[in-house]
């Protein structure tokens, strides 16, 4: 657990495969999870702390979408950089969810995907936990 | 005339006056006659005392002229008649005289006529101590009286010098012709008082008289003539020696014993009608119920005449209101702005006020030659009959009509008309209201409602639109997950196809399989949009007033505006696309809502949506939509390259994105949006101008 890992999370399962596969390429760990739930039961067992890496969130979500996991995980103690990707990304509202902290927005037909995942694993690393 | 006056409103005022007055009269009268009759009554029975004591002070004198017998009667009906010869004897038969400058002396004799005892006034003449003097100076002044019969018996001198009872009586000769005897010069009937004083021994004892059953029959000094028992009788002596003759031993009633020694029986007062003329019956009642009957009976009268007054002060309230009002509603007539007739009941016209003369051009001396049906020409002389019967069964009957001025042009009113029973006389009420106005507003109205049922079900196949553009609008956001997947997707592609020798052609097969895989889902999902605009029958273009649509969208967002607490300020609205209608209120209804939003969102002291157009380039229309709200965060959006975003906290600017859709439809309309200098966001498109206007 304390390997950097980025953690997917996303209700479309080729999304995710594609992503994984990606980030495998690129020698990234990752894991991957349909729903936010999912993940949320996977980390309520972990030290939190210890967490290393970041995590990507669908916004779009049956169960639970990306603003509600990321305020669950926050309230968890996940410290590291959380995004949001969605489809649409409106400004206002990424303006709130930065000040509320997530990490970044990310549309998913940004080529600079990988680029903004590198960033985020970048952002972890410059603030290992106490 | 006489009526009239009944009927006048002086009447009951001087009726009442009237009764009033004789109300007063006859209180003040009653008043008055029971004054008398007190003061009749009282004289009359202090003069019937005065006057009976006087006869009786008379008869006494007359009476007393027997001195033994007045001594007698005196002594022994009034006071235990005890003469103290030890002490006063002289002075107490001077009183008894009555005239002290006679009764200078006395003596009392023994039965053999020798002077056993003598007392003489000081300073006396002294000639008429001696018996003989006495009885020679009796004899002389009192010729007819008998010496013997003048006697105070006593036993002996010694008697008289130790204070013993001497009792005067009146002296019967005896057989051994014994005797005593005392000189009375006179008994005055006048001197009674005094008399009856000295011989009771007392000046301050009041002398009363009262007949067996204790009525008061004299006093003196006078008793109130309301006092009929005189309580200090009571303390009178009653009893009467044996030793008076002539007198009953057994009488205790010094009155009946006074009254059996003078031989004269008082009368009762029953009978003093004789000397006054008023009953005994008008004195009691006089002195007993009339002054309760007094006292209620001005209560009473006090308590009518209040009532009287106050009914008096509320009728000439009443009146006061009644004749205010009847002045109020004659002012009214004559200056409502209301048509007001008074019509007869064979429908001619007999008053009518101003309003009524100048709606219609008429002169007022022109009024009384109309009827109903010269003013209205729906009606004529036959139904006019038919209605005034009605009014008579219903009262009044209120319909729209069209009178016909004296020009000749109508007017439309609404005619109330009533038939009333004034004095008597069976009129009809005419009131007629000028409702031109009002049909011509009801008119429109109705139009507008028709208009609005046109608009709403118009509407109804908008909603069915947006429901179609909100679903085009969950397919776009498919369609940029698979684009987005597609993207993610040819990155490994070209990151495979990089590997020159080492290129794995099941990898790139994989990739490329779910490249194509990504795009026939684009494809099917933009063939499925395709679709449902090809189904979308709704789409008609033609004139669209932007006026009327901002209208709708005001009226289909009111809610969302009243949050917001602003409406729609509409400038230079009176343009005409060519479009459709659908469109355009779709358009105006996305943009104001996302308005509306972002105002709610900042809460900003002045917020403000205006929906302005302008003509540009002869062809097309540009119309803005732009608030002082929040503004774009997105700087592209902003820019209005592509607006992915929206205005408002929350959106995802499916409100934009469906907005530039639908004007993209139109060949060379343009959309774009912009963040306002001061605060604020604009949204532009155009639309091509209905050249036909």
């Amino acid at each position: 657990m304390t390997n950097k890992t980025v953690y997917l999370v996303d209700d479309s399962e080729q999304w995710l495969e594609t992503i994984k596969e990606r980030l495998d390429v690129e020698d990234i760990q990752s894991e991957t999870y349909l729903s936010a739930v999912a993940l949320i039961e996977r980390l309520s067992d972990v030290d939190t702390a210890a967490l290393r890496g970041c995590i990507l969130l669908d916004m779009l979500m049956p169960d639970m979408d990306g603003e509600q996991a990321f305020r669950q995980l926050t309230r968890m103690g996940v410290h590291i950089p959380i995004a949001i990707v969605s489809s649409y990304v409106d400004g206002k509202r990424t303006a709130m969810l930065r000040q509320a902290g997530i990490a970044d927005c990310i549309t998913k037909t940004d080529r600079r995907l990988f680029e903004k995942i590198n960033t985020l694993l970048e952002l972890d690393a410059a603030n290992p936990p106490a | 005339m006489f009526k009239e006056f009944l009927e006048s409103r002086a009447f009951p005022q001087l009726l009442r006056a009237f009764v009033v007055a004789m109300l007063v009269s006859f209180l003040i009268g009653a008043a008055l006659f029971i004054q008398r009759s007190y003061s009749q009554t009282k004289a009359a029975v202090e003069n019937t005392a005065t006057r009976e004591a006087r006869r009786v002070s008379l008869y006494l004198a007359d009476v007393l002229t027997d001195a033994g017998h007045a001594l007698s009667a005196i002594t022994g009906s009034v006071s235990n008649s005890k003469l103290n010869g030890a002490t006063d004897v002289t002075q107490q038969l001077a009183a008894i005289v009555g005239e002290r400058d006679y009764a200078i002396s006395a003596a009392v004799l023994d039965s053999r006529g020798k002077v056993i005892a003598q007392w003489a006034r000081s300073g006396a003449p002294r000639k008429t101590v001696s018996y003989g003097g006495i009885v020679d100076a009796l004899r002389e002044r009192k010729s007819r009286l008998a010496a013997d019969q003048i006697l105070v018996s006593a036993p002996d001198r010694e008697a008289i010098d130790q204070s013993a009872n001497i009792v005067v009586s009146k002296r019967i000769p005896t057989a051994d012709g014994n005797f005593a005897g005392v000189s009375l010069l006179e008994l005055n009937g006048a001197k009674l008082l005094e008399t009856l004083q000295a011989v009771s021994g007392d000046p301050a004892t009041t002398i009363a008289v009262a007949d067996g059953e204790g009525r008061l029959l004299l006093s003196r000094p006078a008793a109130p003539p309301y006092l009929t028992h005189y309580p200090a009788f009571q303390t009178l002596p009653k009893s009467l020696t044996s030793e008076v003759e002539g007198v009953s031993p057994a009488s205790t009633d010094p009155v009946d014993g006074l009254a059996r020694v003078v031989g004269y029986r008082f009368e009762p007062l029953s009978r003093l009608t004789t000397y006054t003329g008023v009953s005994r019956e008008q004195i009691i009642s006089v002195l007993s119920w009339q002054v309760p009957i007094i006292v209620l009976l001005f209560l009473a009268v006090a308590a009518t005449v209040l009532v009287l007054l106050q009914l008096m002060l509320r009728q000439f309230q009443e009146l006061r209101e009644r004749e205010q009002s009847v002045a109020m509603s004659d002012f009214a007539l004559k200056n409502t702005a209301e048509f007001v007739a008074w019509i007869e009941a064979d429908g001619r016209l007999r008053l009518a006020n101003e309003a009524f003369r100048k709606a219609l051009g008429y002169e007022a001396s022109e009024i009384s030659g109309l009827y109903v049906w010269s003013i209205n020409r729906e009606t004529n002389r036959k139904q006019w009959v038919a209605l005034w019967e009605r009014l008579g069964d219903l009262g009044s009957d209120t319909r729209d009509a069209k009178v016909t001025r004296k020009d000749g042009s109508f007017i439309e009113v609404e005619i109330v008309m009533s038939r009333l029973d004034f004095r008597g006389e069976e009129v009809g009420f005419m009131l007629l209201h000028d409702v031109t106005e009002r049909n011509r507003t009801w008119r429109s109205l109705r139009e507008s409602q028709e208009r609005e049922k046109v608009q709403l079900a118009a509407f109804a196949d908008h909603r069915e639109f947006v429901s179609i553009g909100m679903m085009s609008a969950t397919i776009l956001h498919d369609i940029k997950h698979e684009v987005g997947h597609a993207v993610q997707r040819s990155e490994l592609l070209k990151r495979e196809l990089s590997k020159g020798d080492s290129l794995q052609h099941e990898a790139l097969q994989r990739h490329l399989g779910l490249l194509a895989h990504n795009f026939d889902l684009v494809v099917a999902l933009l063939d499925e949009v395709k679709g449902r605009l090809h189904n979308d029958h709704t789409r008609q273009v033609g004139r669209v007033s932007l006026r009327e649509a901002a209208k709708q969208v005001q009226f289909f967002k009111a809610e969302i505006l009243s949050k917001a607490r602003t409406s729609i300020d509409v400038r230079n609205l009176n343009l005409s696309v060519n479009a459709v209608h659908e469109d355009v209120v779709h358009i105006l209804f996305n943009l104001v809502q996302n308005s509306a939003d972002a105002l709610i969102a900042v809460e900003i002291d002045h917020p403000s949506i205006v929906v302005g157009a302008e003509q540009v380039n002869g062809k097309w229309v540009r119309i803005s939509v732009e608030d002082n709200g929040c503004g774009f965060d997105n700087e592209a959006d902003a820019e209005g390259a592509t607006p992915t975003g929206s205005q408002k906290p929350g959106g995802w600017g499916r409100g934009l994105e469906i907005c530039r859709w639908l004007i993209s439809r139109y060949d060379g309309a343009k959309f774009w949006t912009e963040n306002k200098a001061g605060g604020g966001a604009i949204v532009h498109f155009t639309l091509p101008l209905d050249e036909t206007q």
